[in-house]
Parts: structure tokens; sequence; C-alpha cells
């Protein structure tokens, strides 16, 4: 019997990192193989004939699928979570067989029941989990309010009219002010996707996933479960935004490979800043200031919030320029994912900002630039990041009223830029003490000055190396933004976790959305602990050397 | 300077760019920079007034907001001379020279001596002598103040002035800038004692010294930019053109909490106000402590700070404790050879390393409150040892916690005599000579051998005395002093071992034989099975689960079934969820800290293990773990204090926390700032002393040199 069968290789790779190599008392090369399949049939007969886990079903699979059924799981899901049990069972028994027959002085008895005790847990824990999601759950809880979970009540709401549309689906609330999101979306992918046009990679390992998501995101607008918008409206916004992500890709895969390096660094730096203006073009355009909606009108547009009879009659498609000169949407009434994302953003952009200068003064020698910069990252980092939302909420009006009366969201995006700027301040001291001092000798010889030698030779190389301890601050922000709850304010998390009580169909569904919540916020999170990894390796600042301990 | 050199320093236009910079920019700044500091200049001088304004009707203060003049002058020129010192940098070099005793040091420094001269001077003047008015006075006299002390910075060259060879040698045309120096300070003085002489000034402060801030600024800008200076007097000048520019904002800053403290609003003043009388007043809320008993509306809020305090210490502790352990064993196994259990252990920290903490609690909290047995559904475990149900967990316990202590102790006691045992003569003995010295070793008279046993009983000792001073502090009112000199025992008696430890007294010869080992394990096993019978010589105290209360034979109402006081232990839901959402989500980090140091290990030292064959256990614990630990304890050190900042956390899963019971103060109260303060420096000191230890126990990691 060959083992050169396809999957095979890495079969018996896991074998041998069980239960050693052939060898020792009974396992020889030659007889390898039959016992393998002994294992793999021993493990066949006990999962499948022996009954499942719980031992007792006489009819093992089918038993179970019947016993899913009978807790209220569709035929499907019964199937597919009998499956999955019936997997992992025969996997684990298959482990264990392989550890107690295979195993080989060349392992210690340690591993052998070390692989015995993960796969076990591994059957508590898929079959724990899968039972949950598929037999259990009942996902209608978030899906009948995804639109909520991912922009706010006020925004949900205000979607009941299409702009321009013919008529109001159920109730008319208001003038729909959404395409501001999707304003948002168009640059933000724009930018996402030529920062992936410059990575130098194949452009299937950008575009396929890229596609696969947006696809995913229109086949859950699409889906015509509890929906109270036009559909066509998101599927043509986002084709758009899918188009623009393309072109801004393609563009800048083009030009960075028929360039110089430095023109592509050059563009790279482009992007960055892009990325910062995206952001304040963001909230900019989310809640536009009062010289924007003046300039609006001035160029023609009538405030569409004045034609709001005739909009809702249908009479009147406001135009760009209507729309823009109307009031926009306020801060208080974001909410859903929107509101994590913007405040991780700001916390991002307004944190790097606040943190370079910070560690610029913590760095300089003027007792006036380093001792503020000192007593404000100390005591910013001294208590907990609930306790400076507090005071972002309840104190910070009390200074800042006199001369900017902000809303509750706008403070909560400074304060998660202040503690984000303090945390990047620490980290990026490290990076700019460990400077090369020949780099700064070097700037100064060329008649830099010391602004420029600042910002042109020492902020880059220091965040070259730290950029990975920088992505992981981000990452820390962006989970911290489930705390906004505490302040009561909107975001997906509160709106999530509130589901059972708000919507009074789902009473009692309290660990879905909870589940969904988590699920949400790891994938960014992992998205981006991925990225900063491909960083750290781009960089080359991997960790060397390395010794197996167990 | 003519025309021609004027027209001649504008920027030159070769392109639209060059306009943009050249002029757009440099007005638009200057138009923003006009805004601003106007407008919180305006602000600032608007509170000024308020504050100085003295209405005194029948001897009471009519004015709500009114500073004393001596305390407006020390408060708002206080910062401005610490904004001025800081700016020209020569205290370090004045306490040097005063403590050097140097005559020198005075002439180098003139420029601070002149500053703070200044400030008693005027502290003099305003408080006793002159009667400014608060309307236009007072403001002009802070902020022109201000405004001439950053002109003096800019300047640089009070200490020329000072000289009093300069003054000898005065020739106007060669000392320009003196005579500018000179000149505003001449300037703000006449000024301020006839301002009313001036309306166009006076009837609008902010706005004049906006103007004269704005010119400053620009010139000196321009100067700095254009003019080749030594560094270090260019670094100066930049901080004192920063100083300038931010001296609106600094004073607003200033004079908004100080106006907040006396606002005429008594919602305002209540807020800000810093006195601490209130946390005397009982408080009215109740919180479950452990095991601490508050009783609201009869003990103070201190109490329910302290007690608040407990309850935050022990979850953070016990996660810390449970993280290591969990950690390292992940960690370990991410490394492990078996490529499931590794796969395993990456899935592990993947998934809790990238979920929000208070996701994952709420997650647990809820979790458990749907997945637990109700509490009247009477669930057991192990024949009555475990009681669980949603409303907490009861295990059995020891019946007399002292047996306990007294069974750790003896075991404590015999590892000390088989230390003493195995202990041989030092190469080198090391005799204290100060007295200093002889504190850190106070044994040292009775030889070695007696001198390290007597420093490991003084050990034992101090523990005891410390669990038996602190089970007081924790659990009753008072207690303090006792505890605190009980830890300082305990410190003492620390660092008296480790010097022992590393005066190299403690060298130690463990046989590793095979009957060496055989025997060990049999003294070990024994002493503990005594220990073990100490320990439950006074019995075991079940969960006693009862329904029947008052003893007549009839079962009460479901409501009233409880587990008996004293039975048991009990683990409530809230401490549950906040010790295992913690220790999940740190054991991650932990996790990735064991891998990367032991990863950064050199590969030649797990190759030599396995040349002197150490098994994998004797690997990873005598060769990996304690050099890898080198580089993971200061990892540590910031995990744990994420674990301490992290337990605010608590107010999700509503345990009393200092967060969540600070937090219900302050609805009750309204006293912000001072509850804010409390808040804030609980947590500051609770991370300086998980630090303090960390870098004790990093010293004694790194005190051997490899």
């Amino acid at each position: 019997m060959s083992s050169r069968i396809i999957g095979m290789d890495s079969l018996i790779e896991l074998e041998e990192s069980i239960a050693g190599k052939p060898g020792g008392p009974w396992v020889t090369p030659s007889n390898n193989t039959q016992l393998s399949l002994l294992a793999i049939s021993l493990a066949l007969a006990c999962g499948l004939l022996g009954g499942m886990w719980e031992g007792y079903l006489p009819n093992g699979f089918f038993e179970l699928v019947a016993k899913a059924e009978s807790e209220g799981a569709s035929s499907q899901y019964a199937l597919v979570f009998s499956a999955i049990s019936a997997l992992v069972i025969v996997f684990a028994w298959w482990v264990t067989f392989t550890a107690l027959i295979k195993w080989t002085p060349g392992k210690t008895r340690a591993t052998a029941m070390l692989g015995i005790a993960t796969a076990w847990i591994i059957v508590v824990a898929v079959r724990g989990f899968s039972h949950f999601v598929l037999v259990e759950a009942d996902w209608d809880v978030v899906w009948a309010n995804r639109v909520l979970l991912v922009i706010g009540q006020q925004m949900t709401e205000q979607m009941t009219q299409a702009p321009g549309s013919e008529s109001c689906i159920s109730t008319c609330y208001g003038i729909n002010q959404n395409w501001r999101l999707w304003w948002v979306l168009y640059p933000t992918f724009a930018v996402v996707a030529s920062a992936y046009g410059t990575a130098a990679e194949k452009p299937a390992r950008f575009l396929v996933p890229f596609s696969l998501v947006v696809f995913g995101l229109m086949a859950v607008a699409w889906t015509p479960s509890e929906i109270n918008y036009h559909r066509e409206v998101p599927m043509t916004n986002l084709a758009k935004a899918l188009v623009i992500g393309w072109l801004a890709y393609g563009a800048s895969f083009y030009y960075c490979s028929i360039s110089e390096e430095y023109k592509a660094n050059r563009l790279r730096s482009y992007i960055a800043m892009g990325a910062v203006a995206t952001f304040f073009f963001a909230i900019m355009i989310m809640n536009p200031p009062g010289i924007v909606k003046d300039l609006a009108a001035a160029l023609g547009g009538t405030p569409a919030q004045g034609m709001r009879e005739a909009i809702i009659a249908g009479e009147v498609i406001p135009s760009t320029l209507d729309k823009l000169a109307g009031d926009g949407i306020e801060a208080s009434q974001w909410g859903g994912l929107f509101v994590n994302l913007i405040v991780a953003t700001a916390g991002c952009v307004l944190g790097f900002g606040i943190g370079v200068v910070l560690a610029f003064g913590r760095q300089s020698k003027q007792p006036f630039f380093s001792m503020p910069s000192i007593a404000v990252i100390e005591l910013v980092r001294s208590g907990p990041l609930i306790c400076w939302l507090w005071f972002a909420v309840f104190l910070m009006p009390d200074m800042m009223d006199p001369f900017y009366d902000a809303e509750d969201i706008i403070r909560m995006l400074l304060m998660f830029g202040i503690f984000g700027g303090c945390y990047i301040a620490e980290v990026l001291r490290g990076g700019l003490q460990a400077v090369d001092s020949g780099q700064k000798e070097a700037a100064v010889a060329l008649g830099l000055s010391p602004f420029q030698t600042k910002m042109q030779v020492e902020l880059p190389n220091a965040v070259r190396t730290t950029l990975p301890s920088i992505v992981s601050v981000f990452i820390g922000l962006w989970k911290d933004t489930t705390l906004l709850f505490i302040i009561n304010i909107l975001d997906f998390f509160k709106l999530a976790k509130d589901l059972p009580a708000t919507d009074l169909r789902f009473l009692g569904n309290f660990l879905e959305p909870l589940y969904v919540t988590a699920f949400v916020f790891w994938v960014f999170a992992f998205y981006l602990s991925r990225i900063s990894m491909k960083i750290e390796k781009g960089l080359g600042l991997g960790i060397e050397g390395g010794g197996e301990a167990a | 300077m003519d025309v021609r050199a004027l027209i001649n320093s504008l920027p030159r236009l070769n392109s639209r760019r060059d306009f943009i910079t050249g002029y757009v920019l440099p007005v638009l700044a200057a138009y923003l920079f006009w805004e601003y500091s106007n407008k919180f200049l305006g602000m600032s001088a608007d509170y000024l007034s308020a504050m100085a304004r003295d209405i005194t009707i029948a001897d009471t203060q009519m004015n709500p907001s009114y500073y004393a003049m001596e305390k407006l002058v020390l408060i708002v020129g206080g910062v401005i001379l610490a904004c001025f010192l800081l700016v020209q940098n020569e205290i370090p070099a004045l306490l040097g020279g005063l403590r050097r005793r140097d005559p020198g040091t005075i002439s180098e420094c003139s420029s601070s001596i002149f500053a703070i001269v200044c400030f008693a001077v005027s502290y003099v003047l305003l408080t006793s002598v002159l009667e400014l008015s608060p309307g236009d006075q007072i403001p002009f006299f802070f902020f022109g103040g201000a405004v001439v002390s950053g002109v003096l910075l800019l300047q640089d060259n009070l200490s020329e002035i000072l000289k009093p060879r300069t003054l000898a040698s005065f020739r106007a045309q060669d000392n320009a800038d003196a005579i500018i120096s000179v000149g505003s300070i001449a300037l703000f003085v006449v000024l301020t004692l006839n301002i009313s002489m001036i309306p166009a000034i006076s009837q609008d402060i902010p706005r004049f010294l906006s103007l004269v801030i704005l010119i400053t600024t620009s010139y000196w800008y321009l100067r700095i930019s254009q003019e080749g200076m030594k560094p270090s007097v260019q670094d100066r000048r930049t901080a004192a053109l920063a100083y300038l520019a931010l001296l609106p904002f600094i004073m607003f800053l200033l004079l908004r909490v100080l106006y907040l403290q006396h606002d005429p609003d008594p919602v305002m003043q209540n807020r800000w106000e810093v006195k601490f009388d209130f946390m005397d007043k009982v408080n009215t809320f109740k919180i479950n402590p452990w095991p601490m008993e508050v009783v609201a509306n009869s003990d103070s809020r201190w109490l329910f700070l302290k007690a608040a305090i407990i309850n935050s210490a022990r979850v953070t502790l016990l996660s810390i404790v449970l993280c290591v352990i969990l950690g390292t064993i992940v960690g370990v196994t991410r490394l492990s050879s078996n490529k499931l259990a590794s796969t395993m252990a990456t899935v592990y920290v993947e998934i809790f390393r990238n979920l929000p903490l208070a996701v994952l609690l709420f997650l647990i909290a809820t979790q458990y409150g749907i997945q637990a047995p109700l509490f009247i559904e009477e669930r057991f475990l192990f024949g009555g040892a475990v009681f669980y149900s949603n409303q907490g967990i009861w295990f059995v316990t020891v019946g007399s916690y002292q047996r306990l202590v007294m069974g750790i102790v003896a075991l404590a006691l015999l590892r000390a005599g088989l230390r003493h045992m195995d202990r041989i003569e030092p190469r080198f003995i090391i005799t204290p000579n100060t007295p200093f010295e002889h504190l850190r070793r106070p044994f040292s008279t009775l030889g070695w051998r007696l001198e390290a046993l007597a420093a490991d009983i003084l050990l034992i000792a101090a523990a005891v005395a410390f669990i038996d001073f602190l089970v007081p502090f924790v659990s009753t009112h008072g207690g303090g002093y006792e505890a605190a000199l009980a830890m300082a025992l305990l410190v003492y008696a620390l660092s008296v071992t480790s010097r022992i430890d590393d005066d190299g007294m403690n060298s130690l010869q463990i046989d590793d034989s095979e009957s060496g080992l055989r025997k060990r394990f049999t003294i070990w096993v024994a002493a503990f099975a005594v220990a073990a019978g100490i320990a439950l010589s006074k019995g075991l105290s079940w969960p006693d689960y009862v329904k029947d209360w008052n003893g007549d034979g009839v079962i009460d109402s479901p409501g009233s079934w409880d587990i008996a006081e004293g039975t048991g232990f009990e683990i409530t839901p809230f401490f549950l969820a906040m010790m295992l959402g913690l220790t999940l989500f740190t054991a991650s980090t932990v996790a990735e800290i064991v891998r990367g140091s032991i990863q950064a290990l050199p590969r030649g030292q797990v190759e030599a293990a396995i040349s002197l064959s150490l098994n994998p256990y004797q690997r990873l614990r005598l060769v990996i773990l304690p050099q890898a630990l080198r580089s993971m304890v200061p990892l540590f050190n910031n995990q744990f204090m994420n674990v301490w900042k992290n337990s605010s956390l608590a107010v999700i899963v509503a345990y009393s926390d200092i967060f969540y019971v600070i937090l219900v103060m302050m609805n009750n109260v309204g006293k912000l700032i001072p509850l804010f303060i409390l808040l804030l420096i609980t947590y500051q000191a609770g991370s300086l002393a998980i630090s303090a230890v960390m870098n004790w126990y990093n010293t004694r990691v790194t005190s051997v040199k490899i």
C-alpha cells in the first residue's frame, strides 16, 4: 500500500508528531502502515458502531440527528451538527488509538497523553459549540436587526425612505441621510485597496478576498427577510464601492510595478495621508459644519429638509447639492458598528498625531516640553480607559463648553485619541531611542533643521521599528471601543446586548447577539493582527533563534 | 530697516505653490492664531475679573467666585513663574550651585533669580501695597506679566543685562535688544498702573495682548527659522516661542479650573471643589464585599472604598496567579512537538487575544446565568462537596483556617529544615562591616549554618505574622497599622533572605541520586499527610443547604432556602465571571510572552540540556524556564498592571470593585473631581505596588549574570 495518496503525507506527519517515528517495541517501518490502518479502522468502528460520544446511542449517527431535531433544529442543521460531531469523535478515537498503538520511545509518554487529552478537549469544545450554533441558537434575533447593529437606531429609521423614492416603505420619519455613509465607504475602500496595491503581491491575493467580502455584504443586504429599505440602493452602492476598490487597486498596483522604489514609497505616504484625510472627511460629511452647507446653498442647493413633504410624496428628487445643503446626521444619532469603527479610527489617527507630539516632547531636552509630556502620559496611563471615558462624558464638558460644545461621541473621539496617543507615545519613545545616532548626525550634516530632522529622519526610523507594536495598540483601541456602552453610547455591543430587551419578538435570546458581537470584533482584530504579522515579516523584525520546549 | 530690505525679505514667488506657502498659509495661520488667542484670553480675563472682584457687605463675601488676592497671585503667578523657570531651564544648575555654595551660580542663573524676585515683589505689592482694579488692572497685570516673561525669554538677554559690566559700558546703538527687554518691563509697569488712562487698551485687554503675542511670535518665528543659532539657544527659544503661543490656552485651563471650583452654580462647585470631608459621612448604598462587611447607612464612605479596593485586589491577585499558570501551560504547549496540541494552543491564543474583554466578561456572565441551575434545584457535586447554582458556587472547606495556616507552616518549617541539612559551607564568607550591612544580615554572628536557618525561620515567622494581621485588616474596619507593621516585617525578612542569597551563603548540595530522590519523596509525602491532618483537625465545613430555618420540621417556602451562614466557601457569580474573564483573556497574552521568551533563547541551551540527557520536563524546569524568566518578568509586569486596570470592567458584571463603588458614589453625592482623583490615585497606587514587587522579583531573577 502506497502512502503517496494526497493528504496522506500531512496525516502521517500529524501521526508522527503525536506518536513518533516508527521504531521501538513493535512499530517498524514495515508494519507502520498496517498499524495506521488498524488505528483508523478501530476509530471508525468506535465512532460509528459503538455509538457516538454518548455511548448509549445504539444507532450512532442517525440517533444523533433525530435527537438534534427533537431539540428544535431544522433537519439540515441537525444533519450538519451530527456530521461535525461524528467527524470529531472519529478523529478523537483515531488520535487515541494512534497514540496507544503506535507510541514509540521517540516521543515521551507525556506528548502522547497530551495528544489524547487535546483530542477529547476538541470533541467537547467543537460539539458544544456546534450544538449551540446549529441546534440551540435562534439567529433570527441578529438577522432581523442586522441593519440596526451596523448603523444604529436613528439611521435605520431614516432608511425607511430611499432617496428620491416613489414612497416610503413603512412610515416616513424624515429625509434619508444615509447616502453619507456610502460617501464614507467609497474613499475607505479606495484607500484600503490602493494600500494593498503597493504591497507587491499577486493581485488575486487581494482581489479575490476583497470581492468575496463585498459580495458577502451584498448577499446580506439583498436577503429579503426583515428589510425596511429598497434593496437596489445598497446593491448599487456596494457595486460602485467594489468597482472603486478594483480601480484603486489596479491603479496603485500598476503604478508600483512600473515605478522605482522611491516612487512607490512616496505613493505609500500619500495613501497614509489619504487615510487620515478620509477620517476627517468622514466626520465632516456625516455632520457637515455650517460653512459646507452655506457653500452648497450658495452654489444653488436648497436644503433637503425644507422640501420634506415634497420628497416624501415623491414629487422632488433632491440633487447632491440639495442634500449637501441640508443638515447632516448629528453625532448623537450615530450608532452601531459605524460608531465603533469611527471611534477606533479616531484613536488611531488622532492618537498617532498626539503620540508623535508627546513622544518628541518626552524626548526633548527642554523641560518645558518634556515635563508636561511626561505628566500627561503618566497621568493618562495610570487610570483604566473607562475612567477616562467617564471623564470625557462628565468632566470634559465642564472644561470645554465655553469654547466648544461637543457632543458625546465627538468627545469620545477626542478621548480615544488622547488615550491612544499616550500609549503610542510610549511605544514610539522606544523606537526613537533606538534610532541610530549616525542617522541624526547625518541629518544635521545635511543641514536639516531640528524640525526636519525629527519629522523626516527620526520619526520614519522609529515608526519602522515599532510598527507592529503600534498596530497592537490599534488592536487594543479597536477592542476597547466596546467600552463605549458603559457611557450609554449606542455602539454595536450596546445595541446587541440590549436586543433581547428592545426587540420584543426575541425576548430571552441573550446569547446569540453576544456571540455575534464577539465574532464581529474578533474578525476585525484578527485581521489587524494578521496585518501586523505581515508588516513584521516584511520589515524583517522577526525574533531570531528558537528552542523547542516539550 | 529701510523699505527695500523689507521687500527683499519677502518670500519670492516662482510658482503658485510659493504663493500659497509664502503668503496664504502665513496669513491664514496668523488669522487663526489671532482668533484663538483672543477667544481664550478673553474668557480667561473674564474669569480672572470675576474671581478677583471683592464684594464684601457686612463682612460677608457676596461674590461666590471670589479668591483672596494672596491665593490668586500664588496660583496664577506661580504657574507663570513655573513656566518661565521651565523654559529658562536653569533650576538644576541653580540647585547644584547652591549645594556647592558656589557664588558664581548666582550670576549664571541670574534670569531665574530675577524671575523669582519679580514674583516675590509682585506678591508683596499686590497683597499689601497696591489696590488694583479687578476689571482691567488685574487681568492686565497677570496676562501682561506672562507676555512680558515670554518676550524676555525670547530675547534671552536678561543675564547679560543684569551683569554690572554691561551697565558700565552701555551704548544704545549696540544694545537694541537690551533696550527692548528693559523697555518692555518698564512699559508693562507703567501700563499696569495707568491702564485706565488709555481706554483703547483697557476696553479690550485680550485684544491688545493678543496683538502683542501675535507680533512677537511671528517676528521670532521668522528670526528663529532664518537665523543660524547655537542648538541650545535655538532649543530654548523654541520652547519660549511655544510658551508664548500656548499662553492663552494655559491661562484658560488654569483659570477655568480655578473658576469651576468657585463656580456660582452650586452644582458645578460641588463637582469641582476638592474637599474630601464627604468621605467621612455614611454611605447610602449596599455593595457586595468579602471578607469585609460594610453596612449601608452606618459605615463611612472611606470604609466602602476600602472594601471595594479589597474586592478589586482579590480578583486581580487571583487572576494574576491563574493567568500565569494557564498562560505558561498554553505557551509551552504551543511549542510542543505534538502538532495537535500546539495547534489547539494557537487557536486558544488567537481566540482570546482578539476578543474584547468587555464582551468576554458579559458573555461569561450571561452564559453562566443561563447555564447554571437555579438555586432551588439543589445541585450538588462530589457527594455534597460542591453546591452550584446561578446564585454562586459553594465549596467544602476546612473547619478552621488557623489549622490550615498551621499545616502550611509545618510544611514551610520542614522545608527550612531540609535546606538546613543540605546546606554546605560557602566558598567565601562575606561578613558585614557597616551598620547598614549588619541590618541586612542580622544573624551574621551565628555562623554560616545557623544564619541561613535563622533567616528562613524569620521569614516564616514574618509570613505568619503578616497573615495574622492581614486577616483583621481585610475583614474589619481597623487594623491598618498592625497590618502595615507586619508588612514591613515581611519585607524586611525577605530582604534579609535575599541578602543572604546574594552573599552566597545559601549554597545547597541536593542529593539528586535515585535513593536521595526517593527519600525526599517519602519525606514530603509524609509531611503532606501530617500537614493535611493538622489542617483538617477541626473537620470540614460542608455547604449546608437549609430549607427549614426555624427548625420546626416543616420545609419553608423556596424563597427562603439558603446555604447556612459560615458553612462552605462561597464564590459569587460576579467574582467567578470576573476571575474567569480576566484569567482567560490575560492568559492568551501571557502565553505569547512565554512562547516568545522561550523562542528567544539560544538554541544551544536546549541542545546542551539534551546532551546532558535531561528529560523534557527537566529541560523545561531547569534550563529553559529559568532563563526565559529573565525576559518574561518585565513583560509580565505590564500584563499584571493591565489585569489591575482591567479589573475596572467589573461594572459590567455588577461586581463591586473600585470603579463601580466610586461611580455610584459620584451619582449619589456629585463630588466628581475629588472622587475622580481618588480613583486615579487608587489605580496608580495599585500599579506602582505591582511594579515594585515585579521589579524586586526582576532583580532577583537577573541577579545571576549569564
